[in-house]
This record gives structure tokens, C-alpha cells and sequence, in this order.
């Protein structure tokens, strides 16, 4: 089997204790991307981030087990990847970003199947390399710029397009079904600051009263005092830190999310959907779904803690408009 | 595997104790829960609809009045079937002004077609806890396959409710296009990602028997062309 990676040779580089938890940096070198090719014999779709064990063979007939990362269920789920979109004994060619030190670990951005089709987690799958490079297939405007997306980002202060932005929550509920809540309205500002992504920064504000759920009664119970107390703290904010590039559409934003008054870092995984002019408005877009978890407990929501799940994932899928 | 087998057969156990009426004896079936009918528990069933907008985001719009019921077959859970209607006025963009587009002539015509149904063709498990459900969704009259991947997360008894119920996952995708939803392609994705969270309580109810009656009604007089052109969908 064929195998093409470029040899690394990294001096071990000083690891903040604090960010090696979940920093991507610490796990995975930006910027130093590779291939491999193998069978996929372990499948671990779970949160944070749906894992892939690839057995590859090397040249010397000798097998190598590689573990491959993606993006966490929820995100996968909106481009529709699925439990079963990579299965045990699919034979692939990954392409993603490396693990550091030589670590036999890879951040996945496009996966090769042996019939030619073509997936990614950032933009779904297609039937073909050329259709994944495409923008704006007929039947879905889905493909977008996967390659010059950087040089499409224009700097400066955008407002959100509360019109097509979107702020989903989900817990589970006795251990049976995911509740999938939502926040009505929210307002967000961006400050992009050129190409350089981390010295960007977003300021997000939601109407705590708008929850809205599939039971009216709950909607009640969650404004009311036992949960997000609306009276006291109309407002659920949160404001940017830091963003660490993961690759050019991806990245790791960390933030401080206030609920309730109670202030605690919270991280998403975000991708960047697309950047480019509008031809309705000819106004400069950009898009972004981003997703992350946190434990509802470290604000004080500690309400029926018998039927519902302590950690809670979040969704947020915004466009935004840039203003100058 | 061993360990879960056994909490299901004490659950069962708890709750044939629970139960203890005739006609809900477990038949020592598969899941721990008795065969039978369970109506959707609506407080507890969110359906998200996405798509990709322009490129840019993928809104998450909310099917809002789900109803329906689940004929579980526990000794063979291939014969079970699960039958949905949507209120095609129900769905949510959190935008007044959308909400009403789609409710109109425009998108789901709800007028004239009230209901968005669902109907099974067949389950294929995989194992106890997931598999794969195909069936026929009628929209605007017009009837297309539906391949939905299912996750059982849960079948017990209800520690409030004292009743069974089961907790599912599912998820598919269809083309609006296929149903002459068709405004704003491409600008607007053609592919529409379906996310279903529900829960199934023991015995049917009023609005359960409702939406059978519809989805049945629905199908009956579903373009028999539609029909026929999936005559051969899921079959080997």
C-alpha cells in the first residue's frame, strides 16, 4: 500500500500544562499536512471528537495504527456525516493535518475512498475531488472555497445577520433522547482582523427569555429563578479570548461565557463556512458553524439533576455582514 | 454487552413489578419493554431541520407539532414500524415572516396539504441499539423514500411516568427538490439534513390515533406513480 508522509523532524516544543487538555496546538501541528493510507479497524463516534483507528501497511509489510480525529457529532451531523459514514474495513486515503513529535495521529480534512468518493468533515460529502473543489454545484450551493478561502476574508467590523443565524443548545434527557433547545434571539459583533484569525474577536449577547423548547411549561421553568433566572440576568454573554488556527477553515475559539452572572471559559470548534460578496446585497459575508460543550453545573444550573444531563453541547451557526 | 443485557432484564423485572396488569407482561423480548403501541411524547421530541444557506451557515429550523406512534414488535424488531405526521404549518425559524413563507404556497402549501406524514417500509437492525429505518415522507402530496439511521438509546421504564418508554435517535437527509420545494436552488441548499430526538410512552392516545389516521390517510391517496417509482426501494 502506498504511503506518502513527509518526515518530521520537530524539536519538542514547551507545552502550556494548562492548554494541553484540549489545545489543538499541543496535539497537532498546524500547517504540516500528510497522507495516509489503511483500513479503518476502530470506529469511536463519541463527543468531544469522533475518532478513527487506521491500520497502514507499511512498506516493509509492517502494520502501523494510526488515530485519526474529526470534529465533534454535532457538527458532523450538519453536514451529514454520520456513525456509519466510515466504517471498519473501509479501505481510505486520509488527508489532514500531522500529529507533533512524529505521533501517529491525524486531524482528518479529506477522506479518499477506494469507488473515488470523497468526504470532509468541513464540507460534507461529494462524489468526487473536483465537486468538493467546486463552488456552487447545481442542486447545493454547499461547496464553497476550500482553497482561497484566506484571501477571500476582509478585514474589518462585521454585524451578525440575525435573519440566518441560529443558537441551538442539547442535553440529554433521562438517558433517552437529546433535547434540541433553542435561543430565538442573540446578537453578535465581529471584529476580523485581516488574515490573521487570532487577533480577531466576537462579542455574542442573548435574550436569556427567548429559550424556547418543546414543552412551554419547561420554557417557564428554565426563565424562572431555579435556572436562568431572566429577572435578575436578562443577558447571556459571551466574549472572545483567544482563536487558535487549526487550519485555514478551521479553528479552536476560547472564550468567557457569563450565565447567570457566574463567568467561566468555554471552547468551540469552529469552522468557517465561506467569505465572499454577497450577489443579493453585495455586501461582504462570512459564515460560521462552531459547536463545543460545557458542564451546566459550573454556572449554578443545577435543576433536575436526576432527568438531565450535566454537560450540555451548544451550536451556533451565524452570518455575518461586514459594516466597514 | 453482559452488563447491559442484565440492567434491561432488571428494568424489565422493576417494571413488571411496577405494572402489574394484564396485558403488559413483557414477552421476554429483546429491549425490556413490552411489545405494543407507544404515542410520541411530544414535550420530549425535537425534529431540526438544516440545510446550507448561501454558503455561509446552516440555519436550524424546528418542526414544532410532531406527533405519531410506534408499533414495537420486541421479539422481532425488524416487524416494528413507526408512523409520523408533522403539521406543515409548525415549522420554526425563530422569523415570523418565514415561518408564514413556508406555511404558504410558496414552500409547504399547509392549507391544502396539512400534514408532512411518514410512514415505515422496514427497520433493519443492526444490533439492539441501532439500525436502519426506510420509509415513504409525503410532502405537498408527493411521496419519496426516506432512509433514517436510528439510534435506541434507551428503553426503560419511565422513573417519573412509571410506564415504558424508548428513547431514539435518528437522522437522514432528502432533496426538497424531490417534492417541488425547489425556490433558491442552489443559493439555498437542496440537501436537508433531518435530526429527530424522541421519545415513545406506552399506549397511544388521542393525538397519536390522530396522526395514524392521517398518515394513512395521507398515503391512500399519495400520487401512486411516487409510490411506484419507490416499489423497489430497500429491497435487495
Amino acid at each position: 500500500m502506498r504511503k506518502i508522509l513527509p518526515f518530521l523532524a520537530l524539536p519538542l516544543l514547551p507545552v502550556d500544562p494548562a492548554a494541553a487538555h484540549h489545545a489543538f496546538a499541543a496535539d497537532y501541528e498546524p500547517g504540516n499536512e500528510g497522507e495516509v493510507e489503511g483500513v479503518i479497524t476502530e470506529v469511536i463516534y463519541k463527543n468531544p471528537h469522533a475518532r478513527y483507528y487506521l491500520e497502514v501497511t507499511g512498506e516493509a509489510g509492517d502494520k502501523q495504527l494510526w488515530d485519526l480525529q474529526t470534529m465533534n457529532l454535532m457538527m458532523l451531523g450538519r453536514v451529514g456525516w454520520k456513525k456509519d459514514t466510515l466504517k471498519v474495513g473501509d479501505k481510505v486515503k486520509v488527508e489532514g493535518i500531522l500529529g507533533r513529535n512524529n505521533t501517529r495521529r491525524m486531524s482528518i480534512n479529506i477522506v479518499t475512498f477506494e469507488d473515488g468518493r470523497v468526504l470532509s468533515p468541513q464540507r460534507g460529502i461529494r462524489e468526487s475531488t473536483a465537486e468538493l473543489y467546486t463552488r456552487g454545484q447545481a442542486g447545493d450551493s454547499g461547496s464553497g472555497t476550500f482553497d482561497s478561502l484566506a484571501s477571500n476574508i476582509s478585514p474589518g467590523l462585521y454585524k451578525l445577520d440575525e435573519r440566518h443565524s441560529y443558537l441551538a443548545f442539547s442535553y440529554s434527557h433521562l438517558g433517552l433522547s437529546n433535547s434540541q433547545l433553542q435561543f430565538a434571539d442573540f446578537t453578535a459583533s465581529l471584529d476580523l482582523n485581516g488574515n490573521d484569525m487570532s487577533q480577531s474577536a466576537v462579542d455574542i449577547r442573548i435574550d436569556a427569555s427567548s429559550v424556547v423548547s418543546a414543552a412551554p411549561g419547561l420554557d417557564d421553568d428554565l426563565r424562572g429563578p431555579d435556572f436562568f433566572d431572566v429577572e435578575n440576568y436578562p443577558e447571556i454573554t459571551f466574549r472572545s479570548t483567544s482563536y487558535q488556527e487549526t487550519s485555514e477553515s478551521t479553528g479552536r475559539l476560547t472564550g468567557d461565557l457569563n450565565v447567570r452572572g457566574v463567568t467561566r471559559p468555554v471552547m468551540l470548534d469552529v469552522t468557517i463556512n465561506s467569505a465572499a460578496m454577497s450577489p443579493l446585497n453585495r455586501k461582504e459575508m462570512i459564515g460560521f458553524s462552531a459547536s463545543g460543550s460545557l458542564n451546566r453545573s459550573d454556572f449554578g444550573l443545577t435543576g433536575y439533576p436526576a432527568t438531565v444531563s450535566d454537560e450540555v453541547s451548544f451550536e451556533v451557526q451565524v452570518e455575518f455582514e461586514k459594516v466597514r | 454487552m453482559n452488563i447491559e443485557r442484565s440492567i434491561l432484564l432488571m428494568t424489565t423485572a422493576t417494571m413488571l413489578a411496577a405494572c402489574g396488569q394484564g396485558g403488559q407482561v413483557d414477552d421476554g423480548g429483546l429491549l425490556g419493554i413490552p411489545s405494543g403501541t407507544y404515542a410520541i411524547d411530544k414535550s420530549h421530541t425535537y425534529v431540526t431541520l438544516s440545510y446550507f444557506h448561501q454558503g455561509l451557515a446552516y440555519p436550524l429550523l424546528r418542526a414544532t407539532e410532531v406527533d405519531g406512534e410506534l408499533e414495537l414488535d420486541n421479539s422481532e424488531l425488524e416487524k416494528s414500524t413507526v408512523t409520523v405526521a408533522v403539521s406543515a404549518d409548525s415549522i420554526r425559524t425563530n422569523l415570523d415572516y418565514f415561518d408564514e413563507e413556508l406555511a404558504s404556497r410558496k414552500f409547504f402549501h399547509a392549507d391544502r396539504y396539512p400534514h408532512i406524514a411518514f410512514a415505515t417500509h422496514r427497520y433493519t437492525p443492526f444490533n439492539l441499539s441501532s439500525g436502519e429505518l426506510t420509509g415513504f415522507v409525503t410532502i405537498r402530496g408527493i411521496t419519496r423514500p426516506l432512509v433514517l439511521s436510528v439510534t435506541i438509546n434507551g428503553a426503560i421504564e419511565h422513573p417519573m411516568l412509571k410506564t415504558p418508554v424508548i428513547g431514539v435517535s435518528a437522522n437522514g437527509s432528502l432533496k426538497r427538490s424531490d417534492f417541488g420545494l425547489d425556490r433558491f436552488i442552489p443559493m439555498v441548499g437542496d440537501q436537508v439534513q433531518i435530526t429527530i430526538e424522541a421519545e415513545f410512552l406506552y399506549g397511544s392516545n388521542d393525538s397519536s390515533r390522530v396522526a395514524v389516521q392521517t398518515v394513512d390517510e395521507v398515503m391512500a391517496n399519495a400520487d401512486p406513480a411516487s409510490l411506484k417509482l419507490s416499489a423497489n426501494f430497500g429491497e435487495e
